[in-house]
């Protein structure tokens, strides 16, 4: 599957595929000019065939598998007179399959087809005879002008003229792009600003020059000639198809690239076809019997080579007329080899099961249409998403996962801020209890008591429950003032913008990181409500300010604001009161804001720095808030040097920091808050089980080193008795190599400096490993040191180190990396893979693994669903062995037979008895244990997840078990073959009536589709009741095929060798009394090989099997529904406080979002100037403007 | 915050019903089901029920089959005259075949009494033999001309043969005549074939027609007055064995033959196995309810049955010295490994 990273790399890192020479030349709102150059529709087809093609397309796609290939050839063969079989025993099967897997084919693009149209049908509005009329998607040419409203999704490519948005500017989201949430803003030239409405957009008439269609995301270029006007086009002005508009009233655009064309189609790959491991293994096995059966037919064609001669006059081979006689014409003995090989394969081709496929590809289809799709345990309440299975080629996969990559966001979290709780004065607000603290206590036996307090206030980013601040309470706290300032803060130094009415239900706040908007909710709901922004003005509705129940709107002066970036880890906001005072309030991470405090109050640092330790070990990310009141004069002092610093030309971001440093200091320390990064329900505890499943969980995040950290802290995959390995490219000597802006010495230092690293840590774990008890290890790199480590030199080395480490977080890692990553286990480790993703960025992760899951809706709980699967696995591959278990006696049996049939290639068995067995008579039960049987119950494989670790290690289909399986059957095949042969001989009735060799076959048959139902009954763990249905039914129906068969005749002619054959066995006691002995002596070995395996190597499930033979599983799931159905209201308040517990050393900082700097964009090198500052005063001219409008 | 709808490019989902699947015990995998545990107990028990099973069924059947009386003369050696050496020669000259033998009765022989005839080294299952043979033909009096895989025995100048094909065309051909104290003994050769054969494979008013007109007979011919139906030596030949080692039924002695009897038998060895070195038996056969003399049978029951009490007796021995208790949690691998470390 390596081939496929290449791919990968092309989407991602926007390495531009080789373009179609020259440009295309659009003319705008003109639909004729623009036909000369059959530009495509906007319609988009994923489907893999269509009506016409489908046959031809479905046929070849089939036939590319070996074993199809196989079975069409044996088919031609059979239709030859060589062949001993009539055409019929491989035709039938053949078709059979075929039909299968034609029919799930079609089904499985007719739902791709289905979701097509669906896209291609959503409405858009055109520009046609100065109006907007709404046309669907599908319909769209290169071209055209549309309009795109508030929330609605682009259409294709636009090339963006115009918005409601005074400045030309509007907002967009492109997280079905790349998962990222945080708003982007465009901007149209300013030349076409005014075409908004209808009458003056029909006047536009422009020419676009631009690039062929390409792939790559970040780059655009272009030119717009208007009015004789070259305007150069930049990736600003460009809105790409699937976007959606925020914040915007709508907006105008000409269609540039449409349907296939537009980018992020051209980035769409196609979905590799994964094949899972063990398909991989039976192709090995199939090649093992396909050498088997060559070496047999070798055997045999020797055999009949030797066997003609002339002296068997009865077999007339003397006969010189005939044409036939060429395979048995003693005096060309090469000619009879030859032929008879082709013979022999005929004969033996169904040594190769081809009803295996049937069944595989019957049980895979269920298994994921049915039972995954439709489990209810795996369906999510909240967003209406059940499981999907979106191929049924890999369920059994799911079974031997090992190493488990996964993205942070959106899939551990929420990416859901919520203020959870905050320490004012020394003072801690808040009774919630985080995920992590549950874990821990769960883990400590101690019962959580719940304690909801009925008057708590729950909405989205506020989940804090404390009726001492609720309110206006805290007027009566200790320290009204510190809370008053602790609110204002969070009220003003932020940088969200409020949209919708303002009102404290209807407001809905717009903040490049949701910790912001945490933060402000958080002000709101204490009564301090931010409701409007212009970009000098603040507004905050205060409520029990001044007093108890008074409720005043306050706006306070924005004079300056000192952003956040990455090196200043606090953000500042200068402000001043209406009545005149000067306050600057600053918020940022602990140690940034501990450094600038002003000397003194020692105790409340103290008690505080406590407070933001419990809170990080809780897995909070937690901000420190400080204030300073200002002297006007000296205010105005340093607002001197700002406005100097900021005007500058040259390092403006350094010397705005500098002149930051100058007013920053001498703080107040008001309190912290503490935000939970809100982790998906119950990952903690999954994560703990897929542990202690022997799966090995790491973390791939594109987030910062800090966060990430907080995050595996979080979700428990490193905690403090873990041995840490930091490789970090943040250090201070990495930093300074930078600073001198040599790439290649850059690229140098860190290469050693990571080797360095690598080489110390590899050291360090084998010294650990050396003196046991080693402590877990744990391994946090980062993006750019990955960078090296994944060269080839290092590679080795990193692996190691990380193969040796419970848990590995990678952040700050590309989505290439992610792949790059993924695939370094893969191939190196040969350990099976799981990616799991939520957003476009994990694409590729989940490609280069061996099992990709995608989260959809907004949460999952793919996680849980993963150890669910594991029992469906392990069904899937008992069955496997059953299924291949049980084809060998019957091929082989026939092997015997042609010993003593002088090589000749006669066929044992009747056509019809021969190519119904698989399909019919033994198909049933062995498809039934693939869907029914179960080991254990899916509560106790909850409750003992070691029980995966059988999965992990494979030992169900170890070649040392298929062995003993191939020797039951060689076995078996012997007792059927001269068990039943023993009648030849003496007469079997009262009679003295001699059996044929019909009827000693029909007896072998009847005998072998008893023993082999009997078999797969005897092999099942649990047994349903249509496990009796379908094995008596098989049983049954092959006695009512046989008399019925025996019975009929046809015009058709044929031989007709059965005909009232059974009657006649029937008859006899002597039929009855095989009938006992053949399958029970058959079967005995089995049964001993089952209970000597059982009582002396019992496997793991077996043994749980034991402990729990009393209880009745299915209350149990039932219950594990009810518990997960109750547990869902998490406000849990306990005596969590009285929790012995290890003070982290993790305070938990985080405050930051991809949308401060975009990551992605800036590895491209381009540089997206939006910081969000910008944003926010844009928006806030903005929503000001339509005021005065309105 | 707005929703992250990754991975859904469908804007039109609003209008969706729950999707929450139904409930059903089908797709949630809880069928009722019971769950047997192959516990020792079990599977001693089971061993046992074996044991009790196909120890009597094994005593029944070997005491069958040691009732059965059974006399078998190999005389294919013996028939030829000393003064010809090459056999093939004397089988294919026109020599008299006839050829005496003596069977002593040991043991008391009650009616009826089944003469076989088994042949050695005989192919009948050969691919090119079995597929010689037309059904149509043999049932049908209208399809004489159907002789589709007969060849090389489908016609004669052009002539269909009716039977056609290898198998009719090498039917046996040598004849036993019995006596005992000059008194002759009648060998009862109606119903010898399967009923069903009679009544629905052969034809009654299909009658051989240009059989063995060939250059080289392969074995006997047929009175063409007879019909199919009625030629019950060839629908017993026509019936074709499974193993090149079988016998086929001659007729029936409807006569007890008492115990120091000399049979004295009259025979035309006329079929030639000597160019493939066949051996030729006759057999004298009593049956029991289970069919003829067969060992076989009762000695499998019996030592499958031994077996299966033999090891019921050693699980049960090491159940008792070497117990595993049930649901050992300490076999567990996870506990096997903690206590290795």
């Amino acid at each position: 599957m390596n081939q496929h990273i290449p791919s990968s790399r092309n989407f991602r890192l926007g390495r531009v595929k080789p373009q179609a020479p020259g440009n295309r030349t659009i003319f705008c709102n003109d639909r004729q000019a623009n036909h000369v150059a059959r530009f495509k529709g906007n319609s988009i087809s994923t489907t893999k065939y269509n009506f016409f093609t489908f046959l031809p397309k479905g046929l070849f796609e089939q036939f590319r598998r070996v074993a199809n290939l196989y079975f069409l050839t044996i088919s031609i063969l059979s239709t030859t007179p060589i062949s001993p079989v009539s055409p019929i025993t491989n035709v039938l099967p053949l078709s059979m399959v075929l039909l299968l897997s034609l029919i799930k084919e079609a089904f499985e693009d007719w739902k791709r087809f289905q979701n097509d149209m669906a896209i291609n049908n959503n409405r858009v509005h055109v520009l046609q005879d100065k109006e907007w009329v709404s046309i669907p998607w599908k319909k769209l040419q290169v071209g055209d002008i549309v309009k795109v409203k508030q929330d609605g999704f682009i259409p294709a490519d636009l090339l963006f003229l115009a918005s409601t948005n005074v400045d030309g500017v509007c907002y967009i989201e492109t997280a079905n792009l790349d998962g990222e949430t945080n708003l982007k803003i465009r901007k149209a030239l300013e030349k076409t600003w005014d075409y908004v409405t209808p009458e003056k957009a029909s006047e536009f008439k422009g020419e676009i020059q631009c690039e062929q269609p390409n792939n790559s995301l970040y780059t655009f270029t272009g030119n717009l000639i208007i009015q004789d006007q070259t305007i150069p086009l930049s990736p600003n002005q460009l809105l790409l198809r699937g976007c959606s508009l925020r914040n915007t009233g709508h907006i105008v655009g000409v269609v540039i690239f449409t349907g296939h064309e537009t980018k992020v189609m051209m980035n769409a790959m196609n979905v590799p076809s994964k094949r899972s491991t063990l398909e991989r293994k039976l192709d090995k096995l199939i090649l093992t019997l396909f050498a088997t059966l060559f070496t047999m037919c070798f055997i045999g064609a020797v055999g009949s080579s030797i066997f003609v001669n002339t002296k068997y006059f009865y077999l007339h081979l003397d006969s010189t007329e005939e044409d036939g006689l060429a395979q048995f014409n003693p005096g060309n003995r090469i000619g009879v080899f030859l032929l008879t090989m082709f013979t022999l394969i005929t004969l033996y081709s169904t040594i190769i099961p081809i009803s295996l496929y049937v069944s595989i590809e019957m049980i895979k289809f269920i298994q994921s249409t049915k039972f995954i799709n439709n489990d209810l345990h795996m369906y999510h309440h909240e967003t209406n998403t059940p499981a999907l299975a979106r191929t049924s080629n890999l369920n059994e996969e799911l079974g031997q996962v090992e190493y488990i990559f996964s993205d942070k966001t959106g899939t551990l979290t929420r990416n859901l801020m919520e203020f959870f709780k905050c320490s004012i004065r020394g003072e801690v607000y808040g009774n919630g209890v985080t995920e992590i603290e549950k874990g821990i206590a769960e883990r400590r036996g101690i019962k959580l008591e719940e304690n909801i307090s009925p008057n708590a206030v729950r909405e989205r980013g506020f989940n804090f429950d404390d009726a001492r601040l609720m309110g206006g309470a805290w007027r009566n706290e200790p320290n009204p003032d510190s809370c008053k300032e602790f609110f204002r803060c969070l009220a003003i130094c932020h940088t969200v913008l409020p949209e919708g009415d303002e009102f404290p239900e209807k407001i809905r706040y717009q903040a490049a990181s949701p910790d912001e908007a945490a933060l402000v909710i958080a002000a709101k709901n204490f009564g301090f409500f931010f409701y409007r922004r212009t970009p000098t003005m603040i507004y905050v509705r205060e409520s029990h300010a001044e007093k108890m129940d008074i409720i005043q709107d306050v706006s306070y002066e924005i004079l300056n604001v000192l952003e956040f970036n990455s090196t200043r880890k606090r953000q500042s906001v200068v402000c001043r009161y209406p009545n005149g005072r000067l306050v600057l309030y600053c918020k940022g991470a602990d140690n940034v804001i501990y450094e600038r405090l002003v000397d003194g109050s020692n105790d409340i640092k103290t008690v505080t720095r406590e407070h933001l330790e419990q809170f990080g070990s809780a897995g909070l990310r937690t901000l420190c808030l400080a204030y300073k009141e200002l002297h006007p004069d000296v205010y105005e002092n340093w607002n001197k040097k700002f406005l100097h610093a900021k005007s500058s030309l040259s390092d403006r971001e350094k010397k705005l920091d500098e002149v930051a440093e100058l007013i920053e200091n001498d703080l107040i320390l008001i309190g912290s808050t503490a935000i939970e990064d809100k982790l998906q329900d119950g990952v903690p505890a999954c994560i703990d089980t897929l542990q202690r499943a022997g799966i090995k969980i790491w973390v791939l995040t594109g987030d910062k080193i800090e966060t990430a950290i907080n995050i595996a802290y979080a979700c428990n995959l490193i905690n403090n008795e873990m041995k840490q390995f930091i490789i970090s490219s943040e250090t201070d000597a990495i930093r300074e190599v930078e600073e001198r802006g040599d790439q290649v010495e850059i690229a140098r230092f860190i290469r050693e400096e990571v080797k360095k690293e690598l080489t110390k840590c590899l050291e360090e774990v084998r010294s650990y490993f050396s003196s046991p008890p080693a402590p877990n290890l744990a391994l946090v790199i980062d993006g750019k040191c990955l960078m090296y480590a994944l060269d080839p030199s290092l590679r080795v080395i990193l692996l190691n180190l990380s193969l040796n480490c419970h848990s590995v977080v990678c952040c700050r890692v590309s989505p290439l990396q992610k792949a790059q990553v993924t695939a370094l286990v893969k191939n190196g480790a040969r350990k099976i893979t799981l990616g799991i993703g939520d957003g476009a960025n994990d694409v590729s992760m989940i490609q280069a693994a061996h099992v990709g899951v995608g989260i959809s809706g907004m949460e999952g709980m793919q996680a849980v669903m993963a150890s669910d699967f594991a029992i469906a696995q392990f069904r899937y591959l008992v069955d496997l062995l059953l299924v291949h278990g049980r084809w060998s006696y019957l091929r082989i049996c026939q092997f015997w037979f042609n010993f003593q049939t002088g090589f000749s290639g006669q066929r044992f068995y009747d056509d019809w008895f021969q190519s119904l067995y698989n399909v019919i008579f033994t198909a049933l039960p062995v498809i039934m244990v693939g869907l029914y049987d179960k080991d254990v119950s899916a509560s106790l494989s909850m409750k003992y997840p070691e029980l995966y670790m059988e999965g992990i290690r494979n030992s169900f289909f170890k070649w040392r078990v298929v062995a003993i399986r191939a020797f039951l059957s060689v076995y078996q095949s012997l007792v059927f073959f001269y068990f039943v042969s023993s009648s030849n001989l003496s007469a079997k009735n009262s009679e003295g009536k001699i059996f044929g060799l019909w009827d000693v076959s029909t007896m072998a048959f009847t005998c072998v589709v008893i023993t082999v139902n009997f078999r797969l009954l005897m092999n099942s763990n649990s047994i349903t009741r249509w496990h009796y249905i379908s094995v008596g039914g098989s049983i049954l129906g092959w006695f009512i095929f046989v008399f019925i068969y025996s019975w009929i005749r046809t015009r058709y002619d044929r031989q007709e060798n059965v005909y009232f054959v059974i009657y006649v066995l029937m008859s006899t006691p002597y039929f009855y009394i095989m009938l006992i002995l053949v399958p029970i002596a058959a079967l005995f070995c089995d049964f001993v090989y089952l209970g000597v395996q059982r009582w002396f190597f019992p496997y793991d499930y077996q043994i749980i099997q034991e402990l729990h033979r009393h209880e009745n599983d299915d209350s149990g799931r039932a219950q594990r529904l009810e518990i997960w159905n109750q547990s869902q209201p998490e406000e849990t308040t306990l005596e969590i406080s009285e929790l012995p517990r290890a003070i982290s050393k993790n305070t938990g900082f985080a405050f930051d979002s991809p949308g401060y700097e975009s990551f992605f964009a800036t590895q491209l090198g381009v540089h997206t100037s939006q910081n969000a500052w910008d944003v926010a005063k844009r928006a806030s001219v903005r929503s000001q403007d339509i005021e005065q409008k309105e | 915050m707005a929703t992250n709808s990754a991975g859904s490019n469908d804007p039109t989902v609003n209008r969706r019903q729950t999707k929450r699947p139904k409930y059903s015990k089908f797709t949630q995998q809880e069928l009722p089901a019971c769950k047997p545990i192959l516990t020792p107990q079990a599977v001693i028990s089971a061993f046992l029920i074996v044991t009790a099973i196909f120890i009597p069924i094994g005593v029944a059947s070997l005491i069958a089959s040691r009732d059965v009386v059974e006399i078998v003369d190999r005389y294919e050696a013996a028939c030829v005259p000393s003064n010809w050496t090459d056999k093939i020669a004397y089988i294919q000259s026109g020599a008299d075949k006839t050829c005496k033998r003596e069977l002593h009765v040991e043991k008391r022989m009650k009616s009826p009494i089944y003469v076989y005839y088994q042949l050695d080294n005989f192919y009948q299952n050969h691919r090119r033999y079995v597929k010689s043979r037309n059904d149509e033909q043999l049932r049908d009096a209208g399809k004489g001309n159907s002789t589709s895989g007969c060849d090389p025995e489908s016609n004669v100048d052009g002539v269909p043969i009716v039977p056609c094909g290898l198998i009719a065309w090498s039917m046996f051909n040598d004849t036993y005549s019995f006596s005992r104290n000059n008194n002759n003994v009648t060998v009862n050769k109606k119903g010898i074939s399967w009923k069903s054969d009679r009544d629905h494979k052969f034809g009654s008013d299909v009658f051989p027609k240009n059989f063995q007109n060939g250059t080289i007979k392969g074995g006997a011919s047929l009175n063409e007055t007879i019909p199919l139906s009625q030629q019950e030596d060839l629908i017993v030949w026509m019936r074709t064995a499974a193993l090149p080692t079988f016998r086929k039924l001659y007729g029936k002695i409807e006569v007890d033959l008492e115990k120091g009897d000399v049979i004295n038998v009259v025979l035309q060895n006329n079929y030639n196995t000597y160019s493939f070195s066949g051996k030729k038996k006759l057999v004298l056969s009593t049956t029991s309810w289970l069919g003829g003399k067969n060992d076989f049978l009762g000695i499998a029951y019996l030592s499958v049955g031994g077996l299966s009490f033999f090891l019921a007796m050693a699980f049960a021995i090491v159940y008792f010295v070497k117990p595993r208790q049930l649901g050992d949690p300490s076999y567990l691998s996870w506990n096997r490994n903690a206590a290795g470390q």
